[in-house]
């Protein structure tokens, strides 16, 4: 039974499947737990990275984030999607984490930079060539503008559901994701790429 | 032509929403390869295993909720303060004398003879104060820990428990002779015993410390622990043996000793402890030749049930002692090797092979050997770990063809997408 449980996508599951890997997660059972993450790992390594802003501080938050799912699925009460659920979870963690960094930490990051792009770019660049370049400029927005801008355009929640998981009012997530979009419009039209591929956007 | 800059926002808005959503996306820093996802996957289901205290962060409402729960409890404490100083300043100290706030941990289980605390005589049932002097006179005591510790303590011993949290629980032993057993499956803190010439680490077992002025003895009758010199040095002490701290030595128990503390066991009723004795030779030969795990039944495997071991297992992989994990899984086997809990066993066995002590031949023939047992429950799981088995060994041929047959056997099981990502590579297609 939890073989062929484990076999299936988490699209597949109904919400009484997850709740019961949920509930013998809690538990402490070995098995439910690895299903669980075999679910749930990828979306949180996703939303992880894109809140950090190096590949250690992703593996962190990452980790961390994958360990409290675990400890306190008991609490998933399957009101919500598991997906949303787990997001919630990451971004309290990243949150934890990124307040306990140091100031020395803070304004390092703050003068990330992503790398520069390759002189003489390929023209015909692929989608996944701009959506790397992108997610490399998402990383270097401020945090707070940077959830909103992850739940909006990288997971697809809307604005609501973004200011339910951030646990602030809708008005702010919607202040936050215009500042943040103002910053990466800026950022990209600085990119000749990224510059390029919007151009093609606008003449469409 | 529009300029470039003046675009409107929605527009920009649904050029980055498409391309996030368009292409694959492993994440900022793209996706793992599959070893090192299941590394990390195991990684992870460690550590929980090893956090069952933490606080969680779910069980609190949402950010703004909690910023308003924290103002109340900071306001309601400032009330509490100002008004308890109001209320000392009027009436002033309720009491002059301040009493001793005195922590205790476990109670006495019996007296023989005389046991003090201090100078204080105790009685049957008293908590045991921490940190104070436990000592009996003309006879022994049974004293009882709340977390699976027995301890005896034999007439004019001296001992203390030292010190108690979360994480560990040490107890002295200053002078004398005390028998301790250990539950094997026990949760909590950590358990220690100091002696004047070194520590004893201890996790599952039956043993007797005996501190004399001039030297410390450890002698184990279940189980094994570590013994740690004040000097540094450490030392594995095994069942049957005792270990003198004073020179570092270790001498095997001579049958009339055996006989002697097979009685004294008797005596106390701590029979019943599960033997947890490592590796027997037939345990050691098995790990090293896992084909020989059929051997017939003996009787030290007889003598524990399946359910017993997988609650020992169970307990050891949370401690990550994965040498005895192993160990346990082969005995179980070996208890009843055409069980269902046997043949399915093989596959754990593989994974702790393959991912923790990286034995990549072991692990290969734990998995063909489920296969072929004609169990069906664990077949994706058992052949995508002989996959990954002979990736890890670097054999590219075999590893596609495993591969091929594991797309082609299970269309459906959810590593597939991993599989065949794995299977391009290999063909050239692409690179992870």
């Amino acid at each position: 039974m939890e073989g062929n449980r484990a076999k299936k996508p988490l699209a597949l599951l109904d919400t009484n499947e997850i709740l019961k890997i949920c509930r013998e997660s809690a538990d402490g059972s070995r098995s439910a737990r690895r299903q669980l993450m075999e679910l749930l790992f990828d979306r949180i390594h996703k939303t992880a990275s894109y809140l950090s802003s190096n590949l250690e501080d992703a593996r962190d938050v990452a980790q961390s984030a994958c360990v409290e799912v675990l400890l306190s699925a008991g609490s998933f009460r399957g009101d919500a999607s598991i997906t949303y659920w787990a997001d919630r979870v990451t971004l309290k963690t990243a949150a934890k984490i990124f307040s306990k960094k140091t100031r020395r930490q803070r304004i390092r990051e703050a003068f990330f930079q992503p790398p520069p792009p390759s002189v003489g770019a390929d023209d015909t660049a692929g989608r996944e060539e701009v959506r790397d370049r992108l997610a490399a400029l998402v990383q270097t927005l401020k945090i707070k503008q940077r959830e909103v801008v992850l739940l909006r355009y990288i997971h697809g929640y809307t604005n609501k559901e973004a200011a339910e998981l951030c646990g602030i009012p809708v008005e702010t997530a919607r202040d936050r994701l215009k500042k943040g979009r103002a910053a990466l419009k800026k950022k990209v039209l600085m990119d000749p790429l990224l510059k390029e591929w919007i151009q093609e956007w606008v003449e469409k | 032509m529009k300029r470039v800059n003046d675009f409107e926002e929605t527009k920009f808005e649904r050029a980055v929403f498409e391309v996030f959503q368009e292409s694959p996306d492993g994440g900022a820093f793209g996706a793992f390869d599959d070893l090192s996802r299941r590394r990390m996957i195991n990684d992870i289901l460690d550590t929980a295993d090893l956090n069952p205290h933490v606080e969680h962060m779910e069980t609190r409402t949402s950010r703004g909720g909690m910023r308003f729960i924290m103002a109340g409890a900071a306001a309601a404490f400032v009330s509490f303060c100002v008004f308890g100083v109001l209320f000392w300043m009027i009436l002033g100290s309720p009491s002059k004398t301040k009493l001793p706030r005195e922590t205790y941990f476990g109670e006495v289980q019996s007296v023989d003879g005389s046991l003090y605390f201090d100078r204080e005589s105790a009685f049957i049932n008293a908590p045991i104060p921490v940190g104070r002097s436990l000592r009996t006179e003309d006879g022994g005591a049974l004293l009882r820990l709340p977390t699976g510790i027995e301890w005896r303590m034999e007439e004019r011993a001296e001992a203390r428990i030292d010190s108690l949290d979360r994480n560990k629980l040490k107890v002295s032993v200053m002078s004398g002779e005390c028998w301790f057993r250990v539950d094997p499956t026990r949760e909590g803190p950590a358990f220690s015993v100091d002696t004047s010439m070194g520590r004893i680490e201890v996790t599952g077992t039956v043993f007797m410390v005996r501190a004399e002025p001039e030297d410390v003895r450890v002698t184990l009758l279940k189980g094994e622990v570590w013994v740690t010199h004040s000097s540094g040095r450490r030392n594995l002490v095994r069942a049957g043996h005792t270990f003198h701290l004073k020179d570092g030595k270790q001498f095997a128990l001579t049958s009339e000793v055996r006989t002697r503390m097979g009685d004294r066991m008797t005596a106390l009723d701590w029979d019943s402890l599960p033997d947890t004795t490592p590796s027997t030779e037939a345990d050691v030969e098995d790990q090293e030749h896992p084909q020989a795990s059929a051997a017939p039944l003996t009787e030290a495997a007889d003598r524990v049930t399946p359910g017993r071991l997988l609650e020992e297992i169970q307990g050891h992989r949370k401690q990550g002692d994965w040498q005895r994990v192993v160990s346990l899984y082969t005995r179980l086997i070996r208890s009843a090797p055409g069980s269902e809990t046997a043949v399915v066993s093989r596959v754990s066995l593989g994974e702790i092979y393959l991912t923790k002590l990286h034995r990549y031949d072991v692990a290969l023939v734990q998995f063909d050997k489920y296969l072929r047992s004609g169990h069906k429950a664990l077949q994706p799981e058992a052949l995508y770990g002989k996959c990954n088995t002979l990736k890890a060994m670097g054999k590219r041929e075999q590893e596609m063809k495993c591969l091929e047959r594991f797309v082609r056997r299970f269309k459906r099981a959810f590593q597939v997408p991993d599989a065949r990502a794995r299977l391009d590579a290999l063909r050239g297609r692409r690179s992870i």
